[in-house]
């Protein structure tokens, strides 16, 4: 998997390239530490070229669900896959996050 | 007078949260529990002081009198890690809604920091924290840590897994006097939380040579020398977890507590380590249904017409008001504890599958994925059963997670082996898939950590980690969603 | 300081644990009757449940 981070005025968009699974989705997690830590962050997921997200994946997406609720951030995700799409719609994952 | 159930008693309930007295029992209400078992609009069930002192004298003086006479001085009596946390609702009469083990540690709520280690803003929780960061943070700093109390074995297996994945960070924050940065805590509760830590370079250095060698040799006792036990509900469903907390624990005794619910504390065990469960005489009016019995009727038996070995539907009459009621628990009577029958919980009446009259039990299941992780030689993660009625005619699904990924190529291999052992725990299954009533089962594999992402999405829809049972039965369509989303399609 | 009161409020617990062992023991050789016991007892209950009004029960 790739991911690039690049500032776009007060938002950290990031393009990620590939799946997020087991192998992956640490190194998900650790490239994003210091954005999504920061008292009202705002961080632009691109899954443009996402491929495949798994369970692993998702419980990343949560946790940094939980901590936008805990420091007043935002996470915001565009351009979804229908596949990755069909599994946030099934999984209740569309109701948590904000998707557009 | 009928058998009743909750619904019977919903009118009243709903009269006595807003005052009114009397209504279902004169003897006076303290609380009302929230049971675990509905995510949408949990029950709330009346509790009496009555209950409340069952409670007390059964699940925590006998229990640890039990515990101390089985360990005698090998117990040294320190603190324990308490992993039940108290979240309650006021109620428009005043009082408090939550869980009824989280009562009897309201009661003793001066007493917490003696007995043991976890802080009361955890204990107290008044936002969503990591709590598991949290009780490890103050546990770990204890060298003479005694015991783990949890309502569930699954809340102390998750706490041992956050543990081996985390414990660089917690030992450098023991080593520094820190908290975290990434640990989300409110910044008052920080605060306060940090005034009570002090840097242990020491404490932090035995724990780091520690964890370094590795969680393949039970690391409990390694970590805390003087530790003697687990006490949580662990047995029948609970069963996987326990077996992973053996890794941990190494030779360290579980107690596994009681069989209880929020109506009632209904049996408790007698001795460590036994998986049986004595009824408690004195604690609700018990009458029994055979489990077995084709047609309804209003007939019961008392618990001296009872005989081993055999299935029955439990009905109490409670020390809070309600009568005859169904819990809806089938137990198995086990043995005899003098003239009183010792039972194992075996399932939910609403939790049995059945798709042509077969009627399989939560046992019957764990029996099955038991020996069918023993058969292909795989580790366990968790697992659940599915009646699928989408196929013509219907058939068993079981939904299955391993610590890795099994090989693709021997997909068929692992239906033969969950058909058979399945046709053998519930012989009727074998026989209906024979003459066609039913398609044979299958298995299905979900991803890596699909089941540890349930309960992430259960807690943070504000259950709380301790009171989460396993996933069972997929029953219900957000279930069956969320399973069939996260089959591992690649396996 | 630390060590000896957990030690001591545990004790206690299991003092009045004993006795409640001593006591389930005996509770147990009778347990049907004692059971039965408790249903003559709710019996009286249960007729307050089955007249309904809030009145009359506060008087059983």
């Amino acid at each position: 998997m790739e991911i690039k981070c690049k500032q776009e005025n007060e938002a950290t968009v990031v393009d990620l390239i590939g799946r997020i699974d087991t192998n992956t989705s640490a190194d998900f997690q650790k490239e994003l530490e210091e954005y999504y830590t920061k008292e009202g962050f705002s961080l632009i997921l691109n899954f443009e070229n996402l491929d495949f997200v798994s369970s692993a994946g998702l419980r990343v997406l949560l946790l940094i669900q939980k901590k936008a609720n805990a420091l007043k951030g935002k996470m915001l995700i565009k351009n979804v896959k229908p596949e990755i799409q069909e599994v946030f719609e099934m999984t209740g994952f569309s109701g948590i996050l904000t998707i557009e | 007078m009928p058998f009743s159930t909750y619904d019977d008693y919903i009118e009243y309930i709903e009269k006595m949260l807003t005052g009114e007295e009397g209504l279902i029992t004169n003897d006076p209400i303290i609380h009302y529990a929230l049971t675990s078992g509905s995510v949408d609009n949990p029950k709330k069930i009346p509790v009496s002081e009555d209950t409340v002192k069952l409670y007390r004298e059964y699940a925590t003086q006998y229990s640890f009198a039990v515990i101390s006479e089985a360990l005698g001085e090998k117990w040294k009596k320190g603190r324990g890690l308490n992993l039940m946390e108290v979240k309650f609702e006021t109620l428009p009469n005043g009082l408090f809604a939550g869980s009824i083990s989280g009562r009897g540690v309201y009661s003793i709520k001066n007493l917490l920091f003696l007995m043991f280690t976890s802080p009361k803003e955890v204990v107290f929780p008044t936002e969503i924290m990591d709590s598991k960061y949290i009780h490890l943070r103050y546990a770990l700093i204890e060298k003479s840590l005694s015991y783990i109390v949890s309502a569930f074995m699954t809340g102390v297996c998750d706490l041992m897994k956050y543990l081996e994945a985390n414990w660089e960070m917690i030992v450098s924050d023991i080593e520094n006097g820190t908290i975290n940065e990434d640990i989300k805590i409110p910044d008052d509760v920080r605060k306060t939380l940090l005034a009570k830590i002090k840097p242990d370079p020491k404490r932090a250095a035995a724990l780091r040579a520690a964890f370094q060698k590795g969680f393949d040799d039970p690391i409990i006792p390694r970590i805390w020398p003087e530790f003697a036990f687990v006490h949580a509900i662990g047995s029948g469903g609970f069963s996987v977890y326990t077996d992973k907390m053996r890794h941990y624990l190494g030779d360290i005794p579980i107690y596994f507590s009681v069989y209880a619910a929020s109506e009632s504390i209904m049996a408790i065990c007698s001795e460590m380590e036994s998986q049986a469960f004595v009824l408690i005489p004195d604690s609700a009016f018990y009458e029994f249904i055979p489990a077995n019995q084709e047609e309804e009727t209003n007939e019961t038996l008392t618990m001296d017409q009872l005989e081993t070995g055999k299935d029955y539907e439990i009905v109490i009459t409670n020390t809070s008001g309600f009568y005859r009621y169904r819990i809806k628990d089938v137990v198995r009577v086990v043995g005899w504890y003098n003239k009183c029958p010792k039972i194992q919980f075996v399932y939910r009446l609403n939790q049995m599958v059945s798709i042509a009259g077969e009627k399989t039990t939560e046992d019957c299941i764990s029996w099955s994925v038991r020996e069918f992780v023993k058969e292909a030689k795989c580790e366990l993660v968790d697992y659940s059963v599915y009646a699928d009625i989408g196929v013509s005619p219907g058939r068993y699904v079981i939904f299955m997670e391993t610590e890795k990924r099994l090989a693709k190529d021997q997909h068929h291999e692992y239906r033969r082996i969950i058909e058979e052992k399945l046709g053998i725990a519930n012989p009727s299954i074998g026989a209906k898939v024979k003459s066609g009533v039913l398609s044979p089962s299958d298995i299905t594999f979900v991803q890596e950590e699909t089941y540890a992402l349930y309960r992430d999405l259960m807690i943070m829809r504000g259950i709380s980690g301790n009171q989460l049972k396993p996933v069972r039965v997929i029953d219900t369509l957000v279930k069956e969603n969320f399973f069939f989303a996260l089959a591992d399609k690649e396996s | 300081m630390m060590k000896i009161i957990p030690k001591l409020i545990y004790s206690l617990n299991i003092k009045k644990g004993k006795k409640k062992i001593k006591h389930f023991d005996e509770l147990t050789k009778n347990a049907p009757e004692i059971n039965k016991q408790l249903r003559t007892i709710k019996k009286v209950c249960l007729f307050r449940l089955m007249t309904t009004t809030s009145s009359i029960l506060k008087k059983c």
